[in-house]
């Protein structure tokens, strides 16, 4: 009965024009999604291995004193995945590039948004906002309906009549329009995994992970709509609901979450935060001496372990070590505060995981950035190991300073590419998909708490359709 | 005017017996005074964060008087021999450009949340300097601001919808649209009454929620009186296209889930679909240059100007700074390191790199020029791009801040120079005469009367189709 009730409903889908006129623009906003997509991407990734070729090649073929070389520095710049393209995610609200310099511990610069206007926030054509936005709606089309007009064309009384239980009629409804949304969908998702596992196979099990999230999504979104339609009086009211649901869920509630959790763990202002570090780094923290208290400390040590009485009778350059000495703790207080800050954005972060168990819209939102690397923790993520790299960058210069020459405070020693090319480029390889996924457990498990839920209300939404 | 009379009477009676509409003007209402109030709490934190400079700011300078005089230790009494030295200044109490919020950005907040509103002016400039960005969630500017202008832009059109789709068809289901025929001489002027009358309705609630708006505004600076009508002109310009939208698809004289659906498809399509082709479009057309070219001029001026010989980069300076010939010393003026070789280096290299700047500039006036023609279609974008202008937080505002600071930071770097070339020390008087950031910021409440054209239009074409198809029926 199941069988026949899902088949019904899929061949009077079939019937209805608009519905197959919305599953063509569907599929043509996904081409066109998928083609800007892919050219926004390929530029972006041209210009960004062009931009790293040139300052790797302006850094090797360089003569010039150790610290001069860390005051040119260089720039990392984020890579992103093919799988961006599908969801650019916070792409255009993160920085592209980081800059390596010394005595100077960088952010991400050059968000997109900060070169745009307000039209950016009305948000892009990508694969993700069709398949999060798009096609919820296409599923109220499609569900609306589908128990509210048996009983406005009085075919419930029929159907129950010939023995069909309440619970195989919302198994069956469920079950078509899954298959309907499936016919519309999967082949897209293997159009995907078939340009990934072409292009990039190693991103496979996300993009597999990504598509089956998706459908999951589908399943919980067609259920909930099938029981509106149920519990409804009219298909009209049934409607009204599913677009309120929809609004409510998809439009307004992820601007609301965001924006109370910004109000829960507010941040520090850019101001502060710098005026902290400058503090810090002049004055010292936790307990630590001023920069002069540290400098004799340091000073003192290093005479100490060369058995000498002045820097100028250290078989090293001082000048180089006390700068790394420097270096070492501007690390200290940037990570000390940069730390902080992060801690609050994570909270934030945890506030719209938890929420994701209120809104199955948050929790699709997440993983599906979270599958294409375009979401906050990937984002830290790069940071943190352009950070790293960044010290270990200006430690290697402020070292060959210091024990490459043995003159104290002259600046005419320099290196040439010889020593240059030994400092090696930088490589970031993002995160395997277990980790994007411990990262977004609550995310993960809201979507599937969703599915197990409204799925096992079948049979008591079952009870209470009304036959008039 | 008897018929006007009797459809209003009817129709207040029908809304006073329909709980559902109650309650969905009630809850509308309810998250028009959340938007405000979120908005609100956005704005007040950047005013708090300005404050907060400003008094970071005054304790400098006091720290800094207090350098003049502290003389208790050798290294102090050198400190304070130095104390008035330009270049010191410029480290210890660099004067701040600060862009205050405009009454409206509580409910407008734009693109304030994205850029800088603040900024330390130092004498040099770094063109790659993204020192002020402000920190924040990217996810919470990837979601976007709750504010009023969203829940008018987004969720006010739903409330036509829902009070405007069942306008011709309820008289049709409910089985009174016969009775209407036989009795009313004119079918389509009862259904322009109806219509009215829940125009009259949103009039009404939107009216309250923006005088809502304008005290939590008028809370934290002061809001004139001829912004407050230019906020309500756009709004009545808004309403009155989305029910010419209304107006349009009821002429179909479809079921009411049918009306339904097609206004929601409207919805869709002004919200998401037309805005998110649309940038994708502009991203297609003008990408944003990665500035890599820019970061690589900018290091190989420096590394290139620090090379030239003293004299030639202080002739340089001399030919474009004349004004401070007075001070030229040829014996100085020939060594590496001197004052007027620092300062001739800054001048050099920043003109050199401003030069190439520009040319990214430009793409990107390029780019936003093209999105700025692109919402002139797009009523719902066209409406933030004025709520944005109308409260001073669209992108103009911020270019326009961006260069009130760049000619302010010119000011300050010759300021400087007078005291730096001369040799010359500032005394602790004259640390209270510095110069100050001013912004102007004016409302071209011209551009903005011109903007809402563009939504009129699309009223009045919405409203000439609706004509058409009433005829044609």
């Amino acid at each position: 009965m199941i069988k026949v009730i899902a088949f019904n409903e899929i061949r009077s889908a079939l019937r209805n024009k608009t519905m197959v006129l919305l599953s063509i623009i569907f599929w043509l906003l996904i081409v066109v999604a998928t083609f800007g997509g892919f050219k926004n991407y390929t530029l972006a990734d041209q210009n960004r291995e062009q931009a790293k070729a040139m300052f790797r090649k302006e850094w090797v073929e360089q003569k010039a004193n150790p610290h001069s070389a860390a005051h040119f520095g260089t720039y990392l710049f984020k890579p992103f995945s093919l799988l961006s393209l599908f969801d650019t995610g916070l792409n255009n609200y993160t920085g592209t590039s980081y800059r390596v310099e010394a005595h100077h511990q960088a952010e991400m610069n050059y968000a997109a948004a900060q070169d745009s206007d307000t039209e950016m926030r009305f948000g892009e054509l990508t694969i993700a906002s069709l398949l999060q936005l798009f096609l919820p709606l296409l599923i109220i089309f499609l569900c609306f309906q589908s128990v509210s007009k048996e009983r406005e064309n009085h075919t419930l009384k029929l159907l129950y009549a010939q023995g069909l239980k309440p619970s195989s009629l919302l198994w069956g409804k469920i079950a078509g329009n899954y298959l309907l949304i499936g016919f519309i969908t999967i082949p897209a998702f293997l159009i995907m995994l078939l340009a990934v596992g072409l292009k990039e196979p190693s991103l496979l099990a996300r993009t597999l992970a990504f598509s089956i999230c998706y459908l999951l999504y589908f399943l919980i979104l067609i259920s909930i709509f099938v029981y509106v339609s149920a519990l409804s009086k009219s298909s009209k009211n049934a409607l009204l609901t599913s677009l309120g649901l929809w609004v409510f869920f998809c439009v307004m509630l992820p601007k609301i979450v965001t924006g109370l959790a910004n109000n829960w763990y507010s941040l520090p202002s850019r101001g502060a935060f710098n005026k902290a570090i400058e503090t810090g780094t002049k004055e010292g923290i936790n307990g630590d001496k001023d920069r002069m208290g540290r400098y004799k400390d340091y000073l003192s040590q290093t005479l100490a372990k060369y058995k000498v009485d002045s820097a100028s009778q250290l078989p090293i350059n001082f000048d180089g070590l006390n700068m790394q000495n420097g270096e070492d703790y501007l690390t200290k207080v940037y990570l000390n505060y940069a730390k902080e800050v992060e801690k609050k954005i994570e909270q934030q972060q945890f506030v719209q995981q938890v929420l994701a168990f209120i809104d199955p819209f948050l929790s699709i939102q997440q993983l599906s950035m979270a599958y294409a690397g375009t979401d906050y923790e990937h984002h830290i993520n790069f940071h943190q190991h352009a950070q790293q790299y960044r010290d270990e960058f200006i430690r290697k210069l402020n070292f060959k300073m210091a024990y490459g020459d043995k003159n104290y405070l002259k600046y005419d020693y320099q290196v040439g590419p010889d020593f240059f090319k030994t400092m090696h480029d930088f490589e970031y390889q993002q995160p395997q998909l277990g980790w994007a996924l411990q990262k977004h457990q609550y995310a993960l498990y809201a979507l599937l708490l969703w599915l197990a839920v409204t799925l096992s209300l079948v049979p008591i939404i079952s009870k209470k359709i009304a036959i008039n | 005017m008897k018929l006007f009379n009797t459809i209003f009477h009817f129709e207040w009676i029908q809304l006073k017996r329909q709980k559902t509409q109650w309650i969905s003007l009630f809850v509308f209402f309810i998250i028009g005074c959340y938007a405000t109030y979120a908005g609100h709490r956005t704005i007040q934190k950047q005013n708090l964060v300005l404050t907060k400079l400003q008094q970071q700011y005054n304790q400098d300078h006091v720290l800094t008087l207090q350098k003049f005089t502290d003389t208790l230790t050798a290294e102090t009494k050198a400190q304070a021999a130095q104390a008035g030295m330009a270049q010191i200044i410029n480290f210890r109490m660099p004067p701040l450009a600060l862009d205050h919020p405009h009454a409206l950005a509580t409910l407008s907040i734009g693109q304030r949340d994205v850029n800088p509103y603040y900024q330390k002016v130092k004498s040099s400039v770094n063109y790659l300097d993204q020192e002020n960005v402000e920190i924040s969630n990217p996810a919470q500017l990837f979601a976007g601001n709750f504010d009023l202008a969203f829940v008018l832009i987004y969720l006010l059109p739903l409330l036509i919808i829902t009070l405007c789709y069942p306008t011709y068809a309820e008289e049709k289901e409910q089985g009174t649209y016969a009775l209407l025929s036989i009795q009313a001489s004119n079918l389509t002027t009862i259904l322009n009454y109806k219509l009215l009358f829940r125009l009259t309705v949103v009039l009404g609630l939107v009216l309250l929620l923006n005088l809502v708006g304008f005290a939590v505004a008028g809370q934290q600076t002061v809001l004139s009186l001829s912004s407050a009508m230019l906020w309500l002109w756009l709004s009545l310009a808004y309403i009155a296209f989305w029910f010419a939208i209304c107006y349009f698809f009821l002429q179909f004289k479809r079921s009411s889930i049918v009306t339904a659906l097609q206004l929601i498809g409207a919805w869709l399509f002004f919200l998401i679909l037309l805005p998110s082709l649309t940038n994708s479009y502009i991203s297609l057309k003008h990408p944003i240059p990665l500035r890599a070219s820019l970061a690589s001029y900018q290091r190989h001026v420096s590394e290139e100007v620090w090379e030239m010989k003293p004299i030639v980069l202080a002739d340089s300076f001399n030919r474009y700074n004349p004004q401070y010939n007075s001070s030229i010393n040829l014996a100085k003026d020939s060594t590496k390191n001197g004052e007027r070789f620092i300062a001739g280096y800054y001048d050099l290299s920043e003109r050199k790199v401003a030069r190439f700047a520009k040319h990214i500039d430009q793409q990107l006036v390029q780019k936003n020029q093209m999105a700025a023609q692109l919402a002139v279609i797009n009523p719902s974008i066209q409406l933030q791009y004025l709520f944005n202008a109308l409260a001073h937080t669209g992108r103009n505002d911020h270019q326009n801040f961006k260069q009130a600071v760049s000619r302010f930071q010119k000011e300050w770097k010759h300021h400087l120079l007078r005291y730096q070339l001369t040799g010359t020390y500032f005394t602790p008087a004259e640390l209270k005469q510095l110069p100050k950031f001013k912004l102007e910021n004016d409302t071209n409440n011209l551009s903005i009367w011109m903007g809402s054209l563009s939504l009129w239009i699309g009223t009045m074409l919405f409203l000439m189709l609706s004509l058409m198809i009433n005829k044609k029926n």
